[in-house]
């Protein structure tokens, strides 16, 4: 075990409230002080990758739906005319997310994967799937780089990782969250949900696939 | 609801303002105290009213604490079937206590 680190999202406490069942609290793995994200991330290293907010403004969701046979058309068939546009802006944000580079130094780069090596031995020791990595990054004013990294140095979220690439000085946050579905739990949803399952039915596959993926976006300077 | 603390946890929280009986809290004390976190963390931080299923995966209904730093997520049955487990969470607590 990597003493002192996981990238791990934090869970404080179980509860059951009298009428609305039960509930976790979990550590918001990102710092509550920063309100606006360069970019917010949830990253499977499939392309269930997304982004959740883009320069400051947050990207709706906008799901295609099997009933929706005009759309799948459309989308399919490249012609595009009857998608709308947050359709669209939602599925660039989600090829953007799969493919975009994590900017981290070589020091970074390895403790980050060693941490994620980690942390993903555990899920697939209990047989844990469809978790997703929460990546924010945040683009601080010139010259308040130190005092950002200072402000979030916290045991309550995950760890700042500050570089500079290109004149681009960023702070990286990363956390990994929803890591709590077993994979036997996908063989008994319904039947429209078998194509899902073929491709991320078997939950070796899904750490295998998270992992190379996140190993492949990781870009050292 | 008077707050009984002991060597396995607290029995109750305030969360908002329901005191709710919390489940095998000896494990998520441990972090609790490890990551600085108070056992009144939701009192009057967190509004029911705010719950919604907009972020939460299957439907789950989720809202985020007043203060930002905390997010309340309905447990389904599979995630508690995961997440209760003696095993898995004496691993857990384990890995994100000695991380803090």
């Amino acid at each position: 075990m990597i003493k002192g680190s996981t990238l791990v999202c934090k869970i404080a406490a179980v509860f059951e409230h009298n009428t609305l069942g039960r509930f976790i609290a979990i550590v918001n793995c990102l710092p509550a002080h920063i309100d606006t994200w360069s970019g917010l991330y949830d990253l499977k290293g499939s392309a269930d990758d997304k982004v959740l907010v883009e320069d400051g403004t947050k990207v709706p969701e906008a799901h295609k739906r099997f009933w929706n046979i005009d759309l799948i058309l459309c989308e399919a068939t490249g012609c595009n005319k009857g998608v709308p546009f947050v359709r669209k802006q939602y599925l660039k944000g989600k090829r953007q997310a799969y493919e975009m580079p994590i900017y981290v130094t070589n020091e970074q780069k390895s403790y980050i994967l060693k941490q994620l090596q980690q942390d993903l031995a555990l899920f697939t020791r209990f047989g844990l799937m469809d978790y997703s990595m929460i990546v924010g990054i945040y683009r601080p004013p010139p010259g308040y780089s130190q005092q950002v990294l200072e402000q979030s140095l916290s045991q309550l979220h995950s760890i700042p990782y500050a570089s500079h690439y290109q004149g681009d000085t960023t702070v990286l946050f990363i956390g990994i969250i929803d890591f709590l579905q077993v994979c036997e739990r996908h063989a008994k949803i319904l039947f429209f949900k078998v194509l899902e399952f073929l491709s991320c039915s078997s939950q070796y596959f899904w750490s295998s696939n998270f992992w190379h993926g996140r190993e492949a976006s990781v870009v050292r300077i | 609801m008077s707050e009984t603390r002991n060597a396995t946890g607290v029995d109750w929280l305030t969360v908002g303002n329901v005191d709710c009986r919390t489940l095998k809290d000896g494990h998520f004390n441990l972090i609790r105290q490890v990551c600085g976190i108070s056992d009144e963390f939701l009192k009057d931080t967190f509004d029911y009213g705010q719950l919604s299923s907009g972020g939460g995966k299957g439907g789950d209904v989720m809202a985020r604490s007043l203060d930002g730093k905390y997010f309340v997520k309905q447990l389904n049955y599979g995630d508690a079937k995961s997440l209760l487990r003696d095993d898995f969470l004496l691993e857990y607590t384990n890995l994100v206590s000695e991380a803090s």
